[in-house]
């Protein structure tokens, strides 16, 4: 998750790269694209399940982005707005198929494909993708609502409000909507949740980064 | 008595300090006395972390190649479809082959449209067969006051026109006929085709490697046969910007002049025939054996409706001059490529590999990509070898882009 501070200071370069793209220099947008390529497609590939369909969507919403580039109107940051383009895309892709994913099986190759190499031994690893695997599970559980909530507030680090422009709710909505989905994971991850047990997951991931 | 949810909700916004003063002072003195209240904090707390905590998917690749490379295109964004609603998609545009001969007309038409008629404006067309032609017209304007844009920024013209043959699209396949037109005014041409005539468009390269002398680069249209239409070559250019990268990576690009020939229905009152295109062809040839390319000036002064003067024959020798290219790119609709490419291979174009069938996804491309250049070195004749088709280079929408190369 990103800090605010570090939030606001990339709103501030996106928007001058913005006004330099807006003016003419269109290649600086690709700036944009490399500063925010990795987060958005990791917000898809937990939303969508499948990595293939991620990179499709993160790439259709930068194109849509660039192209109506002259409508974004610096109300709100241009990282919000991308995300409302690509979570719209995500979920008319997903009501289109009409089909069911498996989603915390493909999560489960998305997020090994991702890991660093760690010093931590096997043991400790295949712990911790134990645990992981369980958490991919549980978000996929969830409704689409729901883990697009989770989605923007704990691993993309919005605020409410910005919550609630990506997802066009109110924001009473987004603090309900919010609730419930943690709620609803405390339930499916009832034994990760717990102090004990959850301390425990977290002092192992530590060891394995330092 | 108030529901528990609501409240507890006060506890998630808690902990996202997405509270008001006065519901954070609630809440914490519910926190001093209500025991629940603590420990689904902390439950609350602990699920927010570990997800948190999960790591982040990365790219394995960059997303960096995108339509910004191709600058007017933000201009041309507001012929694109909105992007605020839901229900988007890139398999929402409609397909046809005609919409496929129609961009590659565009294509042409654009970029000639810059070539040739940088002073004046150009008109496109939509037109029903059975309506009264004057009344359904569909305008793309290319200012003349934004010269120096437009000369840096050629990729205005084919994305203007993949806009267009995307609308044209939409329309019954029959009833759609294609028209430039722009009268008779000083630099104007005429130019008409119907859905058939795209049909059998043809491709046609004849790259030369340039020497290193302002000698103009010789190309060769391909004759169209056709007895009661009119071929029409089309000049067309590559990207300014591609030619940058392209003269970044190659220290002496060899430009090349492409040539698209496309049969065209030919108006009311225009005599010329096929034999026309066919002579200009012939003509073109045998300059080029001569001396290198000359523009055949007096075709294109005496063609009916400045038919001819569309062709651009005149600016050609300029922009092979000017732009030492020696790959183009060409934007299609992704469910023609396989017809393009059997065209292509028609024309004897080199396209090595089994091409595979084109699924409507745009994964299913990333096999198409692998298409690459061939052995086509084993000719033993001088002829001006045809390009070849080098590669396709994915869109996130319906279209894609067909780089050929020249085989000098």
């Amino acid at each position: 998750m990103f800090s605010s501070v570090q939030a606001e200071v990339e709103a501030d370069q996106a928007q001058k790269v913005l006004e330099a793209v807006k003016a003419g220099q269109t290649d600086r947008f690709e700036e944009l694209v490399s500063a925010y390529q990795n987060r958005l497609f990791g917000a898809m590939c937990i939303m969508l399940g499948d990595r293939q369909d991620a990179e499709d969507i993160t790439q259709e919403a930068f194109t849509r982005a660039f192209l109506k580039l002259e409508a974004f109107q610096a109300k709100s940051s241009f990282f919000t707005w991308l995300h409302r383009i690509a979570f719209n895309l995500a979920i008319d892709m997903r009501r289109r198929e009409k089909r069911a994913r498996s989603v915390g099986k493909v999560s489960m190759e998305v997020a090994s494909e991702s890991l660093e190499s760690s010093d931590s031994s096997p043991s400790e690893e295949s712990e911790r993708n134990e645990a992981q695997q369980k958490i991919y599970d549980a978000l996929a559980k969830l409704d689409p609502e729901r883990r697009s909530v989770i989605i923007l507030r704990d691993l993309q680090g919005m605020d409410y409000a910005e919550i609630a422009e990506v997802l066009a709710i109110p924001i009473g909505t987004v603090r309900s909507r919010l609730h419930r989905a943690r709620i609803e994971l405390k339930e499916l991850l009832a034994d990760y949740v717990n102090s004990e047990s959850t301390n425990a997951l977290n002092a192992k991931k530590g060891e394995s980064r330092t | 008595m108030k529901p528990s949810l609501p409240d507890e909700s006060l506890l998630s916004a808690y902990l996202d300090d997405e509270l008001s003063e006065q519901e954070r002072a609630l809440v914490e003195e519910q926190l001093k006395v209500n025991e629940h209240w603590k420990q689904l904090l902390e439950e609350l707390r602990n699920i927010q972390n570990l997800v948190r905590e999960l790591p982040t998917p990365i790219l394995n690749r960059s997303l960096v190649d995108g339509p910004w490379t191709q600058p007017s295109l933000l201009n041309s964004a507001a012929d694109t479809r909105g992007i605020d609603t839901p229900g988007l998609s890139r398999r929402s545009f409609p397909m046809s082959s005609l919409a496929m001969a129609a961009s590659i007309l565009l294509c042409v038409l654009g970029a000639f449209a810059w070539m040739r008629f940088a002073d004046h404006e150009v008109k496109i067309a939509r037109l029903d067969q059975t309506a009264n032609p004057e009344e359904k017209s569909v305008e793309i304007r290319v200012d003349p006051a934004d010269e120096a844009k437009r000369i840096s920024d050629l990729s205005t013209a084919p994305m203007s026109s993949a806009v267009n043959a995307e609308r044209l699209a939409e329309q019954p396949r029959e009833l759609v006929e294609l028209r430039m037109q722009a009268d008779k005014a000083p630099g104007t041409a005429m130019v008409t085709a119907t859905a058939e005539s795209f049909e059998s468009a043809t491709i046609a390269e004849a790259p030369k490697p340039k020497l290193k002398s302002p000698t103009p680069l010789p190309a060769t249209a391909a004759p169209v046969a056709s007895s009661d239409r009119m071929g029409v070559a089309l000049s067309a250019t590559a990207e300014p910007q591609m030619a940058q990268k392209i003269a970044a990576s190659a220290p002496s690009p060899e430009p090349i002049q492409t040539l698209i020939a496309v049969r065209a229905k030919p108006l009311e009152n225009t005599p010329k025939s096929d034999k026309a295109i066919e002579a200009l062809a012939k003509d073109d040839m045998s300059r080029d054996e001569q001396s290198g390319i000359k523009a055949p000036d007096d075709f294109l002064a005496n063609s009916a409706g400045g038919l001819g003067g569309s062709l651009g024959m005149k600016d050609r020798k300029m922009q092979s001059v000017e732009s030492p290219i020696q790959r183009r790119e060409l934007r299609i609709l992704r469910s023609d490529l396989q017809q393009v490419i059997e065209q292509l291979r028609e024309l004897g174009w080199v396209v090595q590999g089994e091409t595979l069938p084109v699924k409507q996804t745009l994964r299913s491309l990333d096999s198409v990509t692998q298409l690459s250049r061939s052995a086509i070195t084993q000719r033993e004749d001088t002829s001006p070898r045809p390009p070849t088709l080098t590669g396709v280079i994915n869109e996130p929408t319906d279209w894609i882009r067909i780089v050929f190369e020249a085989n000098p």
